[in-house]
């Protein structure tokens, strides 16, 4: 079972990604709501992938998702952007930002297990 | 015995003394008159000619005049030398004068002994003042000839200068009009330029007509503007001509200088019309630049509030999808939520697209190629709604410095918006034409002042045969959220975009209704632009 952690400060959001997530495939998905935080939660929890968000209040999701790649601890743990404020027209070639891989609010759940399966750790 | 004739004479002497209007007088070497004419007689203020016999001049002229004619008598009677044709000034009593011509000689007997002198004269007063009449013309005219600064001259049937004036004696390099008289053009002038103006002597006699204005230049970079008028006699018979060349070297410098101002002049206003154009395009920038940063800001904004709601739908739906529901209309509810959703989104997409920095690649292209490429992307809109598609695209297009990616995005946008006018299945026309802006006649258009006159334009015409947009509605159709298709069937936003993309290419962009129905796009842009 691969884990997920998912970072986003809509709780609503977050809760609806776990259970549609559990229930389409063998996944484990932690949620956590706080930019603050998600650098603890991820050191605790060791995900095997981490879905963020970028706009959050307090710290965003582009300083937490810094704060974990530079951690020894979480290094290699992929981390997708998952944002409202980039059209999809727009995706960069390569489909990066920042040189991390991003979705594009909202997104279907075949898009999401396509993108997850294609960074998951085999 | 003397002849019939001889014996006459006293008859014609008397006939001509009786009636002849010239005075007539004879006087023995005293200078006494022996006989007067009538003619003298009244000069004299006589009642008969014989009064005056015995008298002498002394006692009808002044002394000074009387010793004058008496000294010219001794004169003819001491060397038997007539004097003929003397004129003389007669000052009278009155104050007036008068002029008068006499011829006088000595007086013999049938031996030839001198016994006197006769005299006859003339009163010429009428024919002398018509003289200094003439003289005084004649110098009034040589006067002006002389001093007016165009040179004038006149040449007989031989092409001999007759007269030169002044400037035009001393044009030839001559001090005096002596020296050019009676000489022609090949005494003075060098060959080729004696041959040039021979040969327009030659056409103004041969034409009888009058030649004006010929521009001439003689050399040492002056101009002459010339004239050549042929002379008639009373017979109607060319004998000659009449010229005047007027130097107009300064007003000639002056109107190349004027040439050559004129023609900077008109190199600034192009610079300054090419300044202003690049300035009217880096102000539209800078505007749309500041105008799309606060946009930008906004649509950022709005994205992130309604994106993230749309994600939790969007997501919960996909929860939803994966139940078991009892009531088999469920999944089909779930599927209109999912298109709602899908549609919120992609309006939230293209404000952000059209909030985006726009970065243009301008590079000359071929704009009939873009036109082919726009009418493959949008063929599926057209083939979708049974169009029938005409390209009438002019093989001569000057290239166009554009955004090929942006103009393509402009051209699937136009021919999208016109396929979806026509549902019904329809005719699609498209044009390409280019034409220079001359603000003339069926040159006039909406457009011609936004370009500079002169510039090249290409022009690209959409035209369908749908039923066109309200006229009260067809000045909004560029504007945001501006649109007649049925809610969820267009953003409002394409047209805006298309506009803003031409609008940065210096381009315009109109739609129109067409007379025979339907709607007709234009779009115009400045092949000249750099």
């Amino acid at each position: 079972m691969k884990k997920i952690l998912i970072v986003d400060d809509e709780t609503g959001f977050t809760r609806l990604m776990k259970l549609t997530l559990e229930k389409a495939g063998d996944y484990e998905v932690i949620e956590e709501n706080d930019g603050v935080r998600a650098w603890e939660t991820a050191r605790k929890v060791r995900p095997d992938v981490i879905l963020m968000d970028i706009v959050m209040p307090k710290v965003d999701g582009g300083d937490a998702a810094a704060r974990i790649q530079k951690d020894p601890v979480l290094a290699g743990i992929p981390i997708i952007f998952l944002t409202a404020i980039v059209s999809k027209k727009e995706a960069v070639p390569g489909g990066l930002i920042g040189g991390f891989p991003f979705l594009s609010k909202p997104v279907s759940l075949d898009e999401l297990i396509a993108c997850l399966k294609k960074h998951l750790p085999h | 015995m003397s002849s019939p004739t001889q014996a006459a004479d006293p008859l014609f002497l008397r006939a001509m003394l009786e009636s002849s209007p010239d005075n007539i007088y004879f006087k023995d070497t005293k200078s006494r008159f022996l006989r007067i004419n009538w003619a003298l007689a009244r000069y004299f203020g006589l009642k008969d000619p014989s009064e005056a016999i015995g008298k002498t001049d002394f006692d009808f002229h002044s002394p000074e005049k009387a010793e004058v004619r008496f000294q010219d008598e001794r004169t003819i009677m001491e060397t038997g030398t007539p004097i003929i044709d003397k004129i003389e000034r007669e000052a009278h009593k009155d104050g007036s004068t008068s002029w008068v011509i006499t011829s006088k000689s000595p007086l013999c007997d049938e031996e030839g002994n001198l016994i006197g002198t006769f005299g006859i004269s003339r009163d010429i007063t009428l024919l002398k003042e018509m003289e200094d009449a003439l003289a005084h013309e004649r110098n009034l005219l040589r006067t002006v000839v002389d001093n007016v600064p165009d040179l004038i001259f006149a040449k007989d049937l031989d092409g001999h200068y007759t007269l030169s004036n002044l400037p035009h004696t001393h044009f030839l390099g001559k001090n005096s009009p002596d020296e050019v008289y009676g000489k022609t053009l090949f005494d003075i002038l060098p060959p080729g330029a004696a041959e040039l103006a021979h040969a327009d002597d030659m056409m103004v006699w041969q034409t009888r007509q009058p030649m004006f204005n010929k521009l001439e230049s003689p050399g040492q970079g002056r101009w002459l503007s010339t004239s050549k008028i042929p002379i008639f006699d009373h017979k109607g018979e060319v004998k000659g001509l009449v010229a005047i060349s007027r130097d107009i070297t300064s007003q000639q410098r002056a109107h190349q200088e004027l040439e050559k101002i004129n023609s900077e002049l008109q190199r600034s206003r192009e610079e300054l019309m090419s300044a202003l154009e690049e300035l009217r395009s880096l102000q539209l920038q800078l505007i749309e630049a500041e105008k799309m940063k606060l946009v930008g800001r906004l649509a950022a904004g709005v994205a992130h509030e309604v994106k993230n709601p749309l994600a939790i739908i969007r997501m919960g739906l996909e929860y939803l999808k994966s139940q078991t529901f009892g009531d088999k209309i469920i999944p089909s509810v779930l599927e209109e939520i999912a298109g709602a959703v899908q549609r919120a989104d992609s309006v939230v997409g293209e404000l952000l697209d059209f909030s985006a920095p726009k970065k243009m690649d301008r590079v000359p292209v071929d704009v009939n190629r873009l036109i082919c490429n726009a009418l493959l992307l949008a063929r599926g809109e057209i083939a979708a709604g049974k169009i029938a598609v005409d390209s009438e695209l002019a093989p001569d297009l000057p290239l166009v410095p554009l955004d090929a990616m942006k103009i393509e995005q402009v051209l699937v946008n136009v021919l999208t918006n016109a396929a979806h006018a026509m549902e019904e299945g329809g005719r699609l026309t498209v044009r390409s034409s280019t034409h220079q802006v001359t603000g003339i006649g069926e040159n006039v258009s909406s457009y011609s002042d936004h370009f500079r006159l002169g510039a090249r334009v290409v022009t690209i015409e959409v035209l369908d045969n749908g039923p066109g947009v309200p006229e009260a509605l067809i000045g909004k159709v560029f504007e945001p959220f501006f649109t007649t298709k049925p809610t969820g069937k267009g953003t409002g936003l394409g047209l805006t975009v298309t506009k803003t993309i031409v609008d940065l290419h210096g381009g315009t962009i109109e739609m129109k209704n067409r007379p025979e129905g339907g709607a007709c796009v234009t779009i115009v842009f400045n092949a000249d632009t750099q």
